[in-house]
């Protein structure tokens, strides 16, 4: 290609300006933080309604972050083969391989967990004793430990009875459980790992586990158990009014929330029974604690040992959270000093964390909404110090006071949470009888559901009155005695989970004692017997249906000369 | 056939004659106050018994299944109901008709229940979707708006899933584009070329029919995406969907092109065409609307799936127009997606995408009648004017008269 030799100057000229002006665009571009790239992530299906939320609120700022919940452990793959800016994923990488799943997962690439949404893993259950719907159960850890490793197979049982406070009829347990690997499966399974190892360890081992038996995110199927592939499928088995009845299963509370399904209030070490509410959540997760020690396997991962054992009567123990795996500016990997993704630039560093600085603070505040939990300080903290890392990123908040971040268990220097996360109620202390709270909680009766950020939500808005003086212990907003029809949950529009603690008494005066009451000596456990009397009847109705038209045809042909 | 041989056989036996009447004179008025079972006998007496034993087993059934026997479940009711019914029928008829009848009147009633059962289960999928699709679908905003400034919590009256829309529409047609040529390729080796390699090329394509549509994605994923470094986007779904499209149009391609009559191959190479010339001036466009419909099913068939997309495609909220960078969602992810989220809102959105993809394969399905309801070798004017211009116009008169005759030859 020839060049003219004076426009190959101005060329060159035309070029220098050009990069000047870009150059000079770019740094003023930079300074006010307008240039945002879009970024690319995949992973938990568990948070993705939240992410979805959360990029969607800062769309008009001009930042894009594409998400696809296809799965944690594939957003955790993503990452390490350098597909994905960033990974969602309710576990960390599996340091110890998983006892039905796969082998360890090492990124070659630096990394840091940063918590995003915390939630409870709740217990949805579909129980009807005459005609009623239960939607007060309450069973203590140990309980639901023996009824999901098979040790518990009957209603009936009376470590259920002791736990609920009066016995049920008999009613084979059907176990929901996750078929496909699931941050819920792990999570429960790591609860029970901790706090019950001699229920876990064995039923794992007779599961094939093998000898290690850690938590999985591949919760083995047992006889008696059903799998379901995915939260919405193991929601609408047990909510379905025929085939789920008696059945119970682990799910993200969201599910419960949206499809009016009960929720098992859990016995806490403070000998309450308590609902996955975002507060209960969010006070347990108080205790969870980021490994800060660089040199560990473990470093960053959560820790929520203290969260089983919570003392604070408001705690919901099964509590957890879910972690965004983001780019770290460098990290020790097998001795190596690895670096961030190829693909992760600073400019893609810069909307991250600019990102991330709304998702700590002020998108905490539609967690209750969209069925999470807030993040406590502690783990805003926490993850505000892991994108402080990121590659490009902007300031973060001051960490000491939170200040100007918008979180609503924390900011300015006070801890809402602490002050404002209503009390357990007294009826629901451990012993306390079924009948207890009859008088007191048809008092707080509104029928409305929580449509909006603040009714869940922990801080209250100015004009806000939180009710924290309410008996039954949930926020304001949410109806008090459920009246629940045995045919459909969503046909009654007063049910709201989160009045677990309410009965579905058809009057608001009676509360507990009537459902459960009434059939137990109706439906023996013998099924035999059952069928004797009706089947006679049902097969002298067909005699006597049949008969005639037999009798009439046999006489017919019978007749002489109709041949 | 039936009601002859039951009239003959009702005269044979000599059933009172106002029976026979009423048959001769009733039988528009009967098959009218029917119930959706409508056999072809159609005399008052058999009209009643059919009737009459559906009404009898539904209370049957009613009694001791739902009263006197501890049973519930509507599968069961049903299920039970339709037993009875049969028998019922059967012991009715009995006394009507001769056993013969019996056997035929009892058989037609199961076929035709099946028949009707596949329909209502259509009907009951398409009725199900629109219903819950219907929430979102009549916004107008839901055709016209993107996710981008829609999330869980924002309600109907925002956001869509015109992104997918353009992506299903952008990854079709590469899918069409890239796997067309290929596969009717494929199908006129298999057809006009053969030999030895055919055998083995019509087993794999055979094989590659029943291919799991997530092993066509799993294959992109790990060869375009991993190994080439192409990122996930619109193009590596839609060279997924090739994979899926190809078997189909070659398969359905070959059936089309083995219809070509050979007397009209016989025809050009007597003229001299070389294999070439007769391949593309004869036998191709003789297949031309039965090719048309091969390609139109593939595609409805494609536009459908999810799985060789959920690897590939990535995922975004946004409007992607451009399907060689960043993720580009079509309607089967789009719903997949939304339809597992706990929000009310967003499953009501998955299902108006349901909706919207269900109209399109059903205009796709049309069209694939439109331009199939003709035989091979019926031309269009259009297509005779062309054949005109190929063949010549020395030709010109006489090919528009041989033509009806070619065709049936």
């Amino acid at each position: 290609m020839m060049i003219d030799p004076i426009r190959s100057k101005w060329a060159r000229f035309a070029a220098l300006v050009a990069t000047v002006v870009i150059a000079g665009s770019a740094t003023t571009q930079t300074a006010t933080a307008a240039s945002y790239v879009p970024l690319q992530g995949d992973g938990s299906s568990w948070a993705q309604p939240a992410i979805d939320q959360w990029s969607r609120d800062v769309n008009p700022r001009g930042i894009t972050v594409n998400f696809s919940g296809d799965g944690s452990a594939a957003g955790r793959q993503h990452y390490i083969v350098n597909q994905a800016d960033f990974a969602a994923s309710d576990i960390a990488f599996l340091t110890s391989p998983d006892p039905f799943g796969a082998g360890t997962e090492q990124s070659s690439y630096a990394y840091s967990y940063v918590p995003i949404v915390a939630g409870g893993t709740s217990f949805l259950y579909n129980l009807v004793v005459g005609g009623k719907r239960i939607t007060n159960l309450r069973l203590s850890g140990e309980t639901l430990a023996k009824i999901f490793t098979g040790k518990i197979t009957d209603w009936s049982d009376p470590a259920i009875a002791h736990d609920y406070g009066q016995p049920l009829p008999s009613q084979k347990i059907t176990v929901i459980t996750r078929s496909d690997g699931s941050g819920a499966s792990y999570m429960f399974s790591r609860w029970m790992w901790k706090e019950y190892p001699s229920l876990w360890k064995p039923f794992c081992q007779a599961q094939g586990g093998g000898a290690g038996c850690g938590p999985s995110e591949f919760y083995p199927g047992f006889s008696g158990s059903v799998q379901r592939n995915g939260s919405d499928q193991v929601a609408s088995y047990i909510s379905s009014p025929s085939f789920g009845e008696g059945s119970i299963g682990y799910d993200e509370y969201a599910y419960a929330l949206n499809n009016n399904i009960p929720v098992v209030k859990v016995l806490n070490k403070a000998g309450y029974y308590s609902l996955p509410t975002p507060s209960n959540v969010a006070i347990a997760l108080q205790r969870a604690v980021i490994d800060q020690n660089p040199s560990s396997p473990t470093f960053l991962m959560q820790n929520l040992d203290g969260v089983y054992t919570n003392s604070d009567p408001r705690t919901y123990p099964l509590s957890s959270y879910s972690y965004l795996i983001i780019p770290r500016d460098h990290r020790l990997i097998n001795g190596n000093n690895a670096g961030p993704p190829p693909r992760f630039d600073p400019s893609k560093g810069t909307t991250l964390s600019t990102w991330m600085n709304y998702v700590l603070c002020g998108a905490q505040q539609k967690a209750g909404a969209l069925g999470y939990s807030p993040l406590p300080k502690n783990l805003v903290v926490g993850g505000f110090e892991q994108v402080a890392h990121v590659p490009g990123h902007v300031a973060t908040p001051d960490l000491k006071q939170l200040n100007g971040c918008n979180n609503p268990t924390y900011s300015n220097g006070v801890n809402h949470l602490i002050v404002d996360a209503p009390q357990p109620n007294p009826c629901d202390k451990l012993g306390t009888p079924l009948t207890c709270g009859a008088a007191a909680a048809p008092a707080a009766a509104t029928s409305s559901r929580p449509t909006s950020g603040s009714a869940t939500s922990i801080a209250p808005q100015p004009g806000t009155t939180q009710a924290t003086t309410q008996p039954n212990g949930a926020p304001t907003g949410h109806s008090a005695p459920a009246v629940a029809g045995p045919v459909s949950p969503s046909a009654s529009t007063s049910t709201d989970p989160e009045t677990g603690q309410q009965v579905t008494a058809g009057q608001s005066t009676s509360d507990g004692t009537l459902p459960a009451a009434v059939p137990v000596a109706l439906q023996s456990p013998s099924g035999s017997r059952n069928w004797l009397l009706p089947g006679l009847t049902a097969l002298d109705i067909l005699a006597a249906v049949a008969l005639p038209g037999v009798v009439l045809t046999w006489l017919r042909r019978r007749r002489p000369g109709d041949e | 056939m039936t009601d002859t041989l039951e009239r003959q056989t009702e005269r044979m036996e000599r059933i009172d004659a106002p029976g026979i009447a009423e048959a001769d004179a009733a039988p528009p008025r009967a098959a009218g106050a029917l119930t959706r079972i409508v056999i072809r006998s159609v005399s008052a007496a058999s009209c009643t018994a059919l009737f009459g034993a559906a009404l009898a087993a539904i209370a049957l059934t009613w009694v001791l299944y739902e009263r006197v026997l501890p049973l519930s479940g509507a599968l069961g009711f049903w299920m039970c109901t339709y037993l009875a019914f049969l028998l019922m029928y059967a012991g009715v008829s009995r006394t009507q008709v001769p056993g013969r009848v019996v056997v035929d009147r009892v058989v037609t009633v199961l076929v035709a229940s099946a028949g009707l059962l596949v329909l209502a289960i259509v009907l009951d999928q398409i009725g199900y979707v629109v219903f819950r699709g219907w929430d979102a679908i009549r916004h107008e905003n839901f055709v016209s708006q993107t996710m981008s400034l829609a999330g869980p919590l924002d309600p109907l009256t925002s956001g869509g899933m015109l992104h997918a829309l353009v992506g299903s529409l952008e990854q079709m047609a590469i899918a069409t584009v890239v796997s067309v040529p290929l596969g009717v390729f494929a199908a006129l080796f298999l057809v006009e070329v053969g030999g030895p390699l055919a055998r083995p090329v019509r087993t794999i394509v055979e094989a590659m029919t029943a291919l799991p549509e997530i092993i066509a994605g799993l294959f992109i994923y790990a060869f375009v995406v991993l190994s080439l470094g192409i990122d996930q986007s619109g193009f590596a779904a839609a060279l997924a969907l090739t994979v899926m499209m190809i078997p189909i149009v070659t398969r359905s391609a070959e059936v089309i092109l083995r219809l070509v009559p050979g007397g009209l191959r016989e025809a050009s190479y007597a003229l001299g065409a070389s294999q070439v010339r007769t391949v593309f001036t004869v036998v191709l466009p003789t297949a031309r609307s039965g090719l048309a419909t091969a390609v139109i099913l593939a595609m409805a068939r494609a536009v459908g799936e999810t799985s060789p997309v959920l690897l590939t495609a990535g995922f975004t909220s946004g409007m992607n127009a451009d399907p060689f960078s960043g993720p580009q969602v079509s309607l089967p992810l789009y719903i997949y997606s939304y339809v597992r989220f706990p929000q009310p809102t967003m499953v009501a959105r998955a299902f108006g995408a349901g909706l919207a993809l269900m109209v399109m394969v059903l205009v796709l399905f049309a069209l694939a009648r439109l331009v199939g309801g003709k035989t091979p070798g019926e031309l269009s004017k259009r297509q005779m004017r062309r054949m005109q211009r190929v063949s010549g116009p020395a030709v010109e008169s006489r090919a528009v008269t041989t033509d009806p005759q070619l065709s049936e030859g």
